[in-house]
């Protein structure tokens, strides 16, 4: 379309006069009148001489927006239909595929750790993962663990049955990359007197749908529902140590894939810390942690925030005799799970958290903590000070200390 | 029985905002539940006591002191009437306390108002503004120059110096306005909201472009520079001293665009400083229902997938007026969304509505109406059910924002007492 007639678009003011002076649209309810389909009409079917369409890839999906609304208008789900939508069309990226399958990479990392995880290092194999699939070369890639969480879980010696059974939902970071995350989480959730489960390791399917990947992440979703919903039936909470596991299982289930039940397994979801601190509210026991000398700075992972439960970490945390826990509150931090890894996309990412990592560099604490892998990835990059999940904190402050294998 | 909090506020809005801080202020231990983000960033900022007295056609109020007691002694259905002017003024006192510990300092004593530029070329009267604004009092004499860019939106500074100059002409002011259109900001996008622009010249190197840019547009002849309110967002007025100490002349912003920046930094410092200050908050997050229950304020949460309740001690009702949803119409009625209370004027919808330029309008008038502590007014049932219950804000019944120009004062007054009764009252 020429662009003299796309500005005709602009001056409509959307009075409606047009419709009302319409002799065809006074007659007929089976025409919507020339201000629908001339101009508001128009503008859907223009061709994308703005360029906005590929800025899709540009929203992070962190859901900050859906939080400013004073309307509760679902933005992000609008936007997750959207990049579906453009990317099935246009075709679906290779790097964007990989990136979605945490999960699927990880069962293929781990098989031998020590070389994956040297490989990846490997200058070489970066310059050609950046040039070739589109990933930063610059981002450090998470490692592997050489045990997992569920070898770890079937290892060691289970405590004894109780009638209190937890199933608890770990994610791909906690289960391949960082699995002291889960079994902080396993060993306080036992410490609380609950049995735990782990249902079979399997991504959330929230990377996927974040990289336009609808359908697979779908796929991913109808799998958790049958690996959850049957423990769910007998009255068993889920637990996520993950945030955006939190709220694929909390929200979008339901919201972006419309899944039957989903609202079931929704109502029994619950992140680590929110259970944790209802557990201790209830009198479980908070008494029993013990001195843990740190300067911690907290920051509030977006997907936490989304799922409108407060901090319940930093209320926990606060608990922790001797520990000294500041809350940065600086927003987003940048990385927005696969966001941050995209060459495109890396030095934005460390732009939009550069007034965290400021604070955070003032603070100069010993720690940061927070519930969000990416987001511990992301501060530990910028910064070069270490970040860890609440639950490893927690874990600590309940007396443990990590075994030696 | 075990309480979660002492004070549960409901509503992140100013008066929100106010309540947490007095009640926190008093020693309680608060939490804030809100939905989205507020609508405080959609206003300018400044709070407005009074500027409009009612049956004045529109006249600009300037003695604020004098106006209060007339409309005290004519309308005793007013939020102020009802709270009294002392606590009007402990109020005021409060905010000016508070707001140079969030680090976004006000002018004014609330006394009299200030007659601010607006970006349309009209003239705001306002009791407490943000000492970035301050200085734009068009009955100052200065010789005013009003900059704008090219690449800035919906900001038109000749607009403003004509509409202004056309004001100081009429009231015999000396001291003309001018304006000149500047280059656009280089590195900066072709087109930018003042939001975009306030976030661009929060990096040092574009700050310095800009100052640079004033500079040369400076002439013997500036008194002062009108600049759109477009200086940072986080950084609260640290940007408008920096501008205004390497510029040498006084600076003044004028509010523009949707939403505001100096509405954004408000809401946004206000609610870290709360934060830092101990006062919980939850955002995201919708309320279903409010119910008092074996002594205590049982607040309903609608969750993904499920309900959740937090419960309190006394519970403030902040949750806005049509507009922020804190009350909803229908064909027939207008209620209250969270408590049920009983709303005054809310068979409106069914009636003819009275037109007047100057009227208030029923439906900003409909609302809860309270006591003189922010209690409602039980019309039925058990007035046990609504005890430790009080209500602020745009909730409240009996006065229109749009014509006394009095909607941010409200909040605070109405928030400062709410919050004052939350805290003290057993």
């Amino acid at each position: 379309m020429d662009l003299p007639i796309r500005s005709e678009l602009d001056k409509c003011i959307k009075c409606g006069l047009c419709t009302a002076s319409c002799p065809v649209a006074s007659r007929t309810g089976g025409f919507a009148g020339p201000k629908h389909m001339g101009p508001e009409m128009t503008r859907f079917r223009l061709d994308d001489r703005l360029g906005l369409e590929a800025q899709i890839d540009y929203c992070c999906n962190c859901r900050t927006c859906e939080q400013a609304c004073p309307s509760g208008v679902k933005i992000s789900l609008l936007n997750a239909c959207y990049r579906h939508d453009l990317h099935t069309r246009q075709g679906l990226k290779l790097r964007d595929g990989i990136l979605g399958r945490p999960g699927m990479m990880a069962r293929l990392g781990s098989l031998n750790a020590g070389a994956t995880n040297y490989v990846l290092n490997n200058r070489l194999v970066r310059a050609a993962l950046d040039r070739g699939l589109g990933i930063a070369r610059e981002r450090p890639l998470p490692a592997y663990s050489r045990e997992n969480l569920k070898k770890w879980f079937q290892r060691r010696r289970q405590p004894d049955s109780s009638p209190n059974k937890v199933v608890y939902f770990p994610g791909c970071t906690a289960e391949y990359n960082l699995p002291e995350i889960g079994r902080s989480v396993v060993n306080i959730l036992e410490r609380c007197s609950y049995q735990v489960i782990l249902p079979p390791p399997n991504c959330c399917g929230l990377p996927l749908a974040a990289n336009g990947f609808l359908e697979d992440a779908a796929r991913m979703a109808g799998q958790n529902l049958d690996n959850l919903l049957p423990f769910v039936r007998q009255g068993y909470p889920v637990i996520v140590s993950c945030p955006s596991c939190g709220l694929a299982l909390k929200s979008e289930y339901e919201e972006l894939h419309n899944l039957p039940q989903a609202r079931s397994l929704a109502a029994n979801v619950y992140d680590f810390s929110e259970w944790l601190l209802t557990l201790q509210q209830r009198g479980a026991p908070a008494s029993g942690f013990r001195d843990l000398a740190l300067r911690v700075a907290y920051h509030t992972p977006c997907h936490l925030k989304a799922q409108g439960i407060g901090q319940p970490s930093l209320e926990i945390l606060k608990k922790i005799p001797s520990l000294q826990v500041i809350e940065v509150d600086e927003g987003c931090c940048g990385m927005s799970g696969s966001f941050g890894f995209k060459k495109e996309q890396y030095r934005l990412s460390l732009e939009i958290g550069a007034r965290l990592f400021n604070r955070i560099r003032e603070i100069a604490p010993d720690l940061v903590a927070s519930d969000c892998s990416s987001c511990c990835m992301q501060i530990s990059h910028a910064t070069g000070i270490g970040a860890v999940h609440p639950a490893v904190l927690i874990d600590q402050a309940y007396g443990r200390v990590e075994e030696k294998k | 029985m075990i309480m979660d909090y002492d004070v549960i506020v409901i509503g992140a809005g100013l008066s929100g905002l106010i309540a947490a801080a007095r009640a926190s202020a008093g020693g309680r231990s608060v939490l804030v539940l809100a939905r989205g983000q507020g609508v405080l960033a959609l206003t300018t900022g400044c709070i407005d006591i009074l500027g409009c007295l009612p049956g004045s056609e529109g006249r600009c109020l300037t003695d604020v002191a004098g106006g209060l007691q007339r409309l005290a002694a004519i309308d005793p259905d007013h939020p102020y009437a009802k709270i009294g002017l002392d606590l009007v003024q402990e109020s005021i006192e409060f905010w000016q306390q508070v707001m140079p510990a969030v680090g976004y300092p006000y002018c004014g004593s609330g006394a009299v108002n200030y007659l601010l530029p607006t970006a349309l070329g009209t003239v705001r009267p306002t009791a407490l503004a943000p000492a970035t604004m301050a200085g734009g009092d068009i009955r100052n004499e200065a010789g005013t120059l009003v900059v704008g860019w090219l690449n800035l939106l919906d900001w038109h500074p000749k607009l403003i110096a004509d509409g202004i100059n056309d004001l100081r002409n009429r009231r015999g002011l000396g001291g003309a306005w001018s304006s000149v259109m500047l280059d656009a900001l280089p590195g900066a996008a072709p087109e930018l909201t003042p939001v975009m622009m306030a976030r661009f010249l929060e990096n040092a190197q574009h700050l310095e472009l800009l100052i640079a840019g004033l500079r040369k547009s400076l002439t013997p002849g500036t008194g002062r520079l009108g600049l759109p309110a477009v200086l940072g967002i986080d950084e609260g007025a640290a940007l408008f001293r920096q501008v205004e100490t390497r510029l040498g002349c006084p600076v003044f912003e004028i509010p523009a665009g949707q939403p505001t920046v100096t509405g954004l930094r408000l809401a946004q410092l206000l609610i870290k400083f709360l934060k830092q200050y101990g006062v919980g908050f939850r955002f995201n997050v919708s309320v279903l229902s409010a119910e008092r229950r074996n002594g205590a304020w049982q607040v309903m949460l609608d969750l993904p997938g499920r309900a959740a309740v937090v419960t309190g001690g006394a519970l403030v009702l902040a949750t806005g007026g049509l507009i922020g949803r804190g009350l909803e119409a229908d064909r027939t009625q207008i209620r209250e969304c969270v408590a049920g209370l009983p709303v005054a004027g809310r068979d409106l919808p069914g009636q003819a509505r009275e037109a007047s330029g100057w009227g208030r309008d029923p439906f900003a008038m409909a609302g809860v109406v309270v006591d003189g502590r922010m209690r409602p007014v039980a019309t039925d049932g058990d007035p046990e059910q609504y005890r430790r219950l009080f209500v602020a804000g745009s909730t409240l019944a009996g006065y229109d924002p749009a014509v006394g120009k009095d909607g941010l004062g409200v909040a605070l007054a109405t928030g400062y007492v709410a919050g004052n009764a939350a805290a003290t009252e057993g």
